[in-house]
């Protein structure tokens, strides 16, 4: 059977493609995977680029700040954050990151995209394109295709906290939770994992002989198998186990972020996300972790929840890069920030309480390694029609191309060195190339 | 009770006795073509196989499609494209009526395509064309159709079955979470198929199967969100409604507790709901039509209800209940439709003013007409153009497509509020510039409008395409996986084997589909019918398959992970206690690790991992090793008559005497227990010469001779760890009697078998069903 057939028998049946059917690699412990590491953070819901990185004049657009802001090349929207206006408890704002503080902190690292066609403006369809390059299903996201790609043997090599994660049965997607059932789990034969002199459940050499037998058993019955569904669970089962001392390395913070109240819930859950992420990056045992954020889809209310949310999803990408730059991780880190689509180009009602609706020309960020920095590529009229750009310069050209998702993915591939690899042949993509796009 | 008709017959009868795996037997299916089976081509397969492939999917559906320039200009041909669950027997439908019309003699299905009368397309195939000698050969096979004989397994050539008793225990696990009983087995044994479906049928009526029933629906519903605290349901009821949702429990004595029912209750009123329509053979219909809803003691007084109860304090009696409601003093009475006025339900899909419930239409279409709107509806836009209508939503084809199907259902829940989601608004002015509410292109008429949701279900529940999402929902639950989509991609190198894998599939889906509208929407038929199927039943193939075929059998086989709801059954049904949290019996694979081991928690993680990734494998060694160590010393220490592992032998057996003799008696007795375990944790049956048996001796053995070498030389204890020590009763964490305590190991005999239990436990074959 060959590696396509195989990877479609996957794909049908949504079990493992990481290695060969019935060949493991010599049970051999992953190496530990030194990056870079990417992370693709998702604003759930359609996010309003013009109350952040693309920002237009006041009017019909905007009601909120008087005119864009600069920080070095790029512009924003000056959008100012407090309790009241976000409609947050006293003290909450605090716990925000404002437009303003974000881009005179990281202007000068991110490639900015404005003017996204994402042909679309359902939410499955948006988070699909943007995430994986192809509004129609069945490719996989970009998390997944990276981190199959550059740690095959690893089963924990894509974390999920949201977000489009399809992984077309490329990897196994993994999901973390309390770090007190991490830790239990980090040494399943130590009866209490914080004590380094725990009674074990059994002793190292019979621990060693449990597992040999394991494997030789499931060998056996691996060998005996023929429907491919039922070969490729077993599959699983070894590749997951080889996984299993991977989890040693991993050096969980003492404790969560815990912030106070329900209102700051969602960002608590972001950041906890995050001291997560990092633990596994440094581990070296994730590629790529989806984060995400929602609470973006503002039909009503928009000028109070769109800003409130916005806020957030930087104060989280902010304390991304501060616990990255802690763990000596950050100058190996890609971050990717984007959403299902855009909201405008005005809003459904005259009402304060009003919101926006759909839209699909929308934006995204990028900072990390290999990302050019300081740069603006693209645009948008007042009214949020998409600008073209020349493929070659990148600058703004009538009659030239408009940036579209597929164009992204092909740049970002590129930049994880997966552009032409096998996995990556197999979910080809339709864009535009612009080598540059990405790299400057 | 009415009984259920008979499932369809495996295809053959046992043809031979396999090995899988060197330990399971099972039964070969026939084929078509093969092991005496025909090589009958039905019309229909025809049309599937040629028509629809090579001719329909290429040429007519862009026009003739949803949102096609015909389907705009009114023509009355029209097809559907493969996203629409049933979409090959409605276009088999259409063509058929469209070639019963004859133009000068000549079917339309010829006339039209080739130009050869007024087509608004022109010729779109020529008439010495290969498509049009498929449409030929389909006309002329339409004047007299072939049908084959019913057989939905011929696609599955070769594939080896779980036997009838293997089949039981693994029914009986994932059903109702325990090992048949040795008389069911017995019955299956002698009575094979019939007796197997029989044993299945009577599991359903297990209060521990609706449990599982719960699982499967939350799924679909996720309505459990609202049980993650014990107020999260009753805090979402407006007090002005439902004054009784206040916190009338407390100074109650045991008002935690009290509190935590109540909520459970309400938060689980859709599933339970489900549960009643099961348990009481009602069609499934009612999920959506009943005019009532159910209540239990408690629940019933959040609703300021006061049914007759036989107990009151019974968590578990649930009766049938009309809600009302009391506005300036007059009564309101709920117009019920099943789970769709369910005050969760409606708070778990809400809506907002400018949503107008499409978000609710939406989840219509996927929960209960198999439907992903946003599927049909995907394809590159340019909605920016939009800015050029009125209203796009009804002028604009880049939005009429989807909203024209959205809009009329979501008209349907006008009568509920936009900020408060399960509160009623009687005698709303709906939106006059959206479509008109309604269902499949028929509108409701004003006088229709404050039973608007009664009438959407009951529309619904008529639509083909309710049992075909029933059969889906059932089939996902149980088999743990997707059903086959029809494959897009013609120009696929495998889309052959594709398209044969799917057909394989839908044949026997549409079947149990016929069956369950045969036996009045009995969702019980659905249950039986996947479970005897080759996707819930195959092992293995009876040889190698080649390419194609293994493309053809990816979806087919028992290789489902099982969930943290299925592991923690099993658990406890294999090894007779609970993997518990010591300190508040809560089981572990529930909270601490249900959502790393792939579970979900009903709000922000709603998709089930499928596939076990590092993580999760060590959450089973743990699982192994806790289990192990708690189970180990307590068993082997109980009267010989309640042991479940280790009914063979005792403390005293141990392989080699002082001087390093073998002990046979002694050996004998453990290779006894290790077949024991084997059968009782694994399922699998073996001789004591098995090789398996062998290896799990040989783990024994090396164990009990290191350790109790060490435990002579002083580098180890004498006894065990505090933890898997006998101190407490493992399912109730209560301290035994100091009489039936326990600790010591000298002879090491504890620890290797220990070794054992986790190893077994640790097994493919327990940690996937």
């Amino acid at each position: 059977m060959d590696r396509r057939s195989f990877i479609k028998i996957a794909a049908m049946t949504g079990l493992a493609v990481s290695a060969p059917l019935g060949v493991r690699r010599a049970f051999a412990q992953p190496e530990p995977y030194k990056g870079p590491f990417f992370v693709l953070v998702n604003a759930s819901g359609g996010w309003d680029p013009t109350y952040l990185c693309d920002p237009k004049p006041k009017g019909a657009v905007n009601r909120i700040y008087d005119a864009p802001a600069s920080a070095g090349k790029l512009k924003y929207a000056p959008i100012p954050i407090d309790d009241a206006s976000l409609g947050l408890d006293p003290g909450s704002a605090a716990y925000l990151m404002s437009n303003q503080q974000f881009f005179e902190k990281y202007a000068a690292s991110l490639t900015v995209l404005n003017g996204i066609d994402m042909a679309t403006n359902n939410h499955d369809g948006g988070s699909r394109a943007t995430w994986s390059g192809r509004l129609a299903e069945g490719f996989p996201s970009f998390g997944a295709l990276v981190a199959a790609s550059r740690a095959p043997e690893s089963s924990l090599a894509y974390i999920s906290s949201g977000g489009y994660d399809a992984t077309e049965g490329l990897i196994p997607l993994t999901r973390m939770s309390s770090i007190d059932a991490l830790k239990r789990v980090a040494y399943p034969n130590k009866m209490d994992p914080n004590d380094a002199e725990s009674d074990l459940y059994h002793s190292n050499s019979t621990a060693a002989r449990i597992r040999k037998a394991q494997d030789e058993r499931l060998a056996e019955a691996l060998k005996q198998q023929r429907l491919p569904r039922v070969k490729a669970a077993m599959n699983e089962l070894m590749l997951a186990r080889a996984s299993d001392d991977v989890l040693k390395d991993l050096v969980l913070p003492g404790e969560l972020v815990t912030l106070p109240g329900y209102q700051l819930s969602d960002l608590q859950a972001l950041q906890q996300q995050v001291q997560l992420a990092v633990a596994a990056f440094k581990a070296g045992m994730a590629v790529a972790v989806n984060l995400n954020l929602g609470g973006f889809d503002t039909h009503g209310n928009h000028d109070r929840d769109q800003p409130r949310q916005i806020a957030k999803l930087l104060k989280g990408v902010d304390f991304l890069m501060t616990e990255a730059e802690a763990a000596g991780i950050a100058g190996n880190l890609v971050v990717m920030i984007g959403s299902d689509f855009a909201r405008g180009p005005g809003y459904n009602g005259p009402s304060e309480y009003d919101g926006k609706d759909h839209w699909s020309i929308t934006s995204a960020m990028l900072m990390g390694k290999g990302i050019a920095k300081g740069r603006v590529i693209g645009g948008t009229t007042d009214d949020q029609r998409a600008l073209a750009i020349d493929p070659a310069s990148l600058g703004l050209k009538e009659g030239g191309k408009v940036l579209k998702p597929e164009t992204i993915h092909l740049a970002l591939r590129k930049l994880a060195g997966v552009g032409d690899n096998e996995l990556a042949k197999l979910f080809p993509l339709a864009g535009d190339d612009m080598p540059k796009l990405l790299t400057g | 009770m009415t009984r259920l008709p008979r499932r369809p017959r495996l295809a053959r009868p046992a043809q031979a006795a396999l090995a899988a795996l060197g330990l399971l037997t099972g039964l070969a299916l026939g084929c078509k073509g093969g092991l005496g089976g025909d090589s009958c081509v039905s019309t229909r397969e025809y049309f599937a196989d040629e028509v629809w492939t090579n001719v329909m999917s290429r040429k007519c559906i862009t026009c003739h499609g949803p949102g096609g320039v015909a389907d705009a200009a009114g023509a009355e041909f029209n097809l559907l494209p493969s996203s629409y669950p049933g979409f090959m027997d409605a276009n088999f439908a259409e063509v058929t009526e469209n070639s019963s019309v004859a133009y000068d003699g000549l079917s339309a299905l010829l006339a039209k395509p080739s130009g050869q009368t007024k087509h608004g397309g022109g010729e779109v195939i020529k008439t010495d064309s290969e498509e049009y000698r498929i449409l030929e050969s389909l006309v002329k096979q339409l004047e007299s159709p072939v049908e084959c004989s019913d057989d939905d397994l011929a696609q599955l050539e070769g594939v080896v079955v779980l036997s009838p008793e293997e089949t039981l225990r693994k029914a009986s696990l994932h059903l109702v979470g325990r090992l048949p009983s040795d008389a069911e087995l017995k019955e299956v044994a002698d009575g094979g198929e019939d007796a197997l479906a029989d044993a299945i049928h009577g599991m359903l009526d297990e209060d521990a199967f609706y449990d599982r029933l719960g699982d499967i629906f939350n799924d679909l519903l996720l309505t459990d969100r609202y049980t993650a605290y014990t107020g999260f349901a009753v805090d979402l009821m407006n007090d002005e409604d439902y004054p009784a949702a206040g916190a009338w429990w407390d100074g109650t004595d045991g008002q935690d507790d009290l509190r935590l029912k109540v909520n459970t209750a309400l938060a689980r009123e859709p599933i339970d709901l489900i549960n009643h329509i099961v348990r009481n053979d009602r069609p499934f219909k009612d999920v959506l039509t009943a005019d009532y809803t159910v209540v239990n003691p408690f629940s019933a007084k959040i609703y300021g209800l006061s049914p007759k109860f036989k107990d009151p304090n019974n968590y578990n009696e649930y009766q049938e209940a009309k809600v009302s409601i009391t506005r300036d003093g007059k009564k309101l009475a709920i117009a019920h439709a099943g789970v769709l006025t369910t005050p969760m339900w409606l708070n778990r899909f809400p809506t907002t003013p400018t949503n107008r419930n499409r978000h609710r239409a939406r989840m219509v279409y996927k929960l209960f007409l198999a439907t992903d709107i946003l599927r049909i509806g995907e394809r590159p836009i340019d909605p920016t153009q939009s800015l050029d209508y009125t209203n796009p939503t009804r002028e604009d084809g880049r939005c009429t497509f989807c909203h024209q199907q959205i809009d009329p259902i979501a008209g349907t829940f006008q009568n509920w509020d936009d900020y408060d989601q399960e509160k009623l608004v009687p005698d709303r002015e709906w939106y006059p510039e959206m479509y008109p509410p309604g269902f499949n292109g028929e509108d409701l008429t004003k006088a229709e409008f404050p039973k608007a949701l009664q009438w959407l279900g009951q529309h619904v529940v008529e639509d083909p395409r309710f049992v075909v999402s029933t059969v889906y929902t059932v089939y996902r639950g149980l088999v743990g996986q997707e059903p086959l989509l029809y494959p897009a991609d013609p120009d696929s190198p495998t889309f052959k084997t594709d398209v044969a894998a799917w057909e394989a599939q839908d044949s026997l889906l549409r079947k149990i589909g016929d069956d369950f509208v045969a036996a009045d929407y009995n969702l019980k038929t659905i249950i039986e019918q996947v479970i005897l199927s080759p996707y819930y039943r195959g092992v293995t193939t009876d040889e190698e398959p080649s390419e194609d075929k293994a493309l053809e059998l990816a979806a087919v086989g028992t290789a489902r992970l099982s969930t943290p709801e299925l592991l923690t059954r099993k658990i406890e049904a294999v090894t007779g206690i609970r993997w518990l949290r010591p300190w508040d019996l809560s089981e572990y694979l529930r909270t601490d690790y249900k959502i790393l081991y792939g579970g979900i928690d009903s709000d922000s993680i709603t998709q089930r991992l499928g596939r076990l990734n590092g993580i999760m494998a060590s959450v089973s060694a743990r699982m192994a090793n806790e289990v192990a160590c708690a189970v180990t010393a307590w068993d082997l220490t109980r009267p010989v008559e309640k042991r479940v592992l280790f009914p063979k032998v005792t403390l005293d057996h141990v392989p080699l005497g002082p001087t390093g003799d073998e002990i046979p008696d002694s050996i004998a007795d453990i290779k006894a227990n290790i077949v024991h375990l084997h059968e009782r944790i694994l399922g699998e049956k073996l001789d004591l010469e098995d090789p398996e048996v062998e290896r799990t001796y040989q783990l024994f053995l090396e164990t009990w001779k290191e350790g109790s070498a060490s435990v002579t030389a002083g580098k180890e204890n004498a006894w065990l760890s505090w933890q898997c020590m006998v101190r407490v009763d493992p399912n109730t964490q209560v301290e035994l009697p100091e009489a039936q305590q326990f600790g010591d190991d000298p002879a090491y005999v504890i620890r290797s078998w220990m070794a054992v239990v986790t190893y077994l436990l640790s097994d493919y074959k327990f940690l996937y069903e």
